[in-house]
C-alpha cells in the first residue's frame, strides 16, 4: 500500500491557484525530492498533507487514512520556520515530544543533540537560527515515523553543516519509511534522492526516478532543474 | 491527552503571569510599611506623601492588571500557539482540535482563578482585618442564602471569563480565514460579535423586565431587600451564568469547526 496518495487536489488562495488538480502517489521506503521555485506550491502541498490547510477539492490519504489524529501519529513534519516555544529549554522540548509522540526516541534525540554540541539546558530563544533548525531536525528525526516531511531542512544552516545534517537524516530514519524533502538546495541533496517531483505553478511537471532521469538526460538533477525553471 | 495539554498550557501561561503575582504580593507589604513609618517625624513631609500616593496608584494598577492580564496572556498564547509559527507544532500534534481548544480555555480559567486568589491575598496583606464578611456586609443574610449567592456570583464571573476568551478565540479563528489582514479582521469580528451580543442582552433584559412587571412589583425592583427579590436575583445571576456558559460553548464549537475544516495557517 502507498504511504501517501493525493487525488485531484486543488487549493486556491482567493483567485490564485496554488495547487491545480494534483495527483501524486508515494511508496514506502523512498527518499523523494519535492523541487520547485518559490511560489510553485511545495509548502502548500506539505501543509495540506499535515492538516494545516484544507483542500478546496480532492482527497488526501496517508497510509490509507485522511489527515487527522491517526496520520499525525505516523507523520514527522519539519516546517520551514521555527515552531518551538522560545521560552522553553531544549530538555523541556524533548520532554514535550516524548509526552506527545509515542514513537519518540529520547536517547536518540539526546545523542544527536550531543553530536551537534547543543546543550540540553539552553533556552530556545538564546539559540541562533541555524541551531534552532538543528534542534527541530533532531526532534523530527528522532521519531520512528512512517513518513517524514522536511520543508527546507537546510535553508538556515551554513554550507559546512549541510552535509552533516544530510548524514543525520540518512542515518536516523528507518529504511521502510519515506522521506519527502522540499528544497531549493538541489545540488546538496540530489545524491540521496530516489525520486524527484518537479512542481511548477501548482502543477507536477515531472515525477521520475532520480537515477533514470540522470541517465536518460546525461545531466544532474540540479542542471535539469535549472533548465526546466529558467526564467 | 487533555491533562498533558493542560500541563503545558498552564506552564506557558504561568511563565507570563508570575512576575505580576510577585508585584501583587510585594506592593501591599510596601503600603503597610509606608503606613507604619508615615507618623515618624523624619517621613512627615510632602515629598514622602507624594511618593506614598504614587505607590498607592501603582498598587491600584497592579490590582487591575491581576484581573485583565490573565485575559491578555490567554488570548496572546492562543494566537501564538495556534495561528502563528508555534501553530505548526500545536496543530500537528496527535491531539484533537477540540482538546487543544478546551485545554487553552481551561488553562486560561486556571490562571484567572489563580490571579483571583493572588488578588485576595494582596488585599488581605494590605488590610489585616480584610474579610468576606465585611465585603458582603451589605447583603442581608436571609435563610442562609448568602453563601449560595456568593457561589453563584463566583460561577457567573468564571462563566463570563470563559465566554470572553472563547469569543476572542472565535474572532481570531474567523480572522484567519482571510488571506490578508488577518489581525484586522479578527478585531472587526470581535466587535461584530460584541455588538450582536449586546443586542441579544438587550432583548433578554426586556423579556426579564416584562416578566418582573407581571409579578406586580409595586415598589420598583430593588435587589435583595425582600425574600421575593432574593429569589429573582438568584435566578437572574443563575440565568446569566448559564447564558455565558452556553455562549462560550457555542463559540468553542464554532472555533473548533473552523479549525477542523477551514484552517488557513499562513
Amino acid at each position: 500500500m502507498s504511504i501517501l496518495e493525493l487525488h485531484n487536489i486543488t487549493k486556491k488562495f482567493g483567485s490564485k491557484v496554488a495547487l491545480d488538480t494534483i495527483d501524486l502517489t508515494l511508496q514506502p521506503g523512498r527518499i523523494v525530492g519535492l523541487l520547485g521555485t518559490n511560489g510553485s506550491g511545495k509548502t502548500t502541498m506539505i501543509k495540506l498533507i499535515n492538516d494545516l490547510l484544507t483542500p478546496d477539492q480532492g482527497t488526501i490519504q496517508i497510509d490509507g487514512k485522511k489527515p487527522g489524529i491517526d496520520t499525525k501519529k505516523i507523520v514527522s513534519y519539519l516546517p520551514e520556520r521555527s515552531y518551538l516555544d522560545p521560552g522553553m529549554k531544549v530538555k523541556e522540548v524533548l520532554d514535550f515530544f516524548n509526552d506527545f509522540y509515542a514513537d519518540f526516541d529520547m536517547e536518540k534525540a539526546q545523542a544527536l543533540l550531543q553530536d551537534f554540541s547543543i546543550s540540553l539546558d539552553s533556552r530556545i530563544k538564546t539559540l541562533s537560527k541555524g541551531t534552532r533548525e538543528k534542534v527541530q531536525l533532531v526532534l523530527v528525526m528522532s521519531r520512528k515515523a512512517k513518513l517524514f516531511i522536511l520543508d527546507e531542512p537546510m535553508a538556515g544552516v551554513d554550507p559546512a553543516a549541510r552535509d552533516h545534517i544530510l548524514d543525520t537524516i540518512l542515518s536516523s530514519y528507518d529504511e521502510k519509511a519515506t522521506i519527502l524533502i522540499s528544497t531549493h538546495l538541489i545540488a546538496d541533496v540530489e545524491r540521496v534522492l530516489d525520486e524527484v517531483i518537479f512542481l511548477d505553478h501548482g502543477k507536477i511537471t515531472r515525477q521520475e526516478e532520480a537515477d533514470s532521469l540522470r541517465i536518460r538526460t546525461g545531466k544532474s538533477i540540479d542542471q535539469i532543474f535549472r533548465e526546466d525553471f529558467r526564467c | 491527552m487533555l491533562g498533558l495539554r493542560l500541563k503545558y498550557d498552564c506552564k506557558a501561561l504561568f511563565r507570563m503571569v508570575w512576575p505580576l503575582y510577585i508585584v501583587g504580593i510585594v506592593l501591599p507589604i510596601g503600603i503597610r510599611l509606608f503606613h507604619w513609618i508615615q507618623d515618624l517625624p523624619f517621613f512627615d513631609s510632602f515629598v514622602f506623601e507624594m511618593i506614598s500616593l504614587m505607590y498607592g496608584g501603582i498598587y491600584f494598577f497592579s490590582l487591575a492588571a491581576l484581573v485583565i492580564w490573565p485575559i491578555v496572556v490567554t488570548v496572546r498564547d492562543f494566537f501564538n500557539t495556534m495561528l502563528k509559527d508555534e501553530g505548526y507544532l500545536t496543530n500537528t500534534l496527535p491531539v484533537s482540535r477540540n482538546i487543544l481548544f478546551l485545554s487553552k480555555e481551561l488553562a486560561g480559567l486556571t490562571i484567572f482563578c489563580l490571579s483571583g486568589l493572588v488578588l485576595m491575598l494582596s488585599l488581605w496583606i494590605l488590610s489585616s482585618d480584610f474579610s468576606f464578611e465585611v465585603m458582603f456586609a451589605g447583603l442581608p443574610i436571609q435563610d442562609g442564602r448568602t453563601i449560595g449567592f456568593i457561589i453563584l456570583m463566583v460561577l457567573m464571573i468564571l462563566a463570563s471569563f470563559y465566554q470572553s476568551i472563547t469569543m476572542f478565540f472565535l474572532s481570531m479563528m474567523l480572522g484567519q480565514l482571510h488571506s490578508l489582514h488577518k489581525g484586522l479582521f479578527s478585531v472587526v469580528y470581535y466587535f461584530v460579535i460584541s455588538f450582536g451580543l449586546q443586542i441579544l442582552a438587550l432583548i433578554l433584559l426586556m423579556i426579564f423586565a416584562y416578566f418582573v412587571d407581571n409579578f406586580h412589583l409595586e415598589q420598583g425592583f430593588t435587589l435583595f431587600v425582600t425574600s421575593y427579590e432574593w429569589v429573582v436575583g438568584m435566578m437572574l445571576v443563575g440565568a446569566l451564568t448559564i447564558y455565558n456558559f452556553v455562549l462560550g460553548g457555542i463559540f468553542h464549537s464554532v472555533g473548533v469547526w473552523i479549525s477542523n475544516h477551514k484552517l488557513n495557517l499562513e
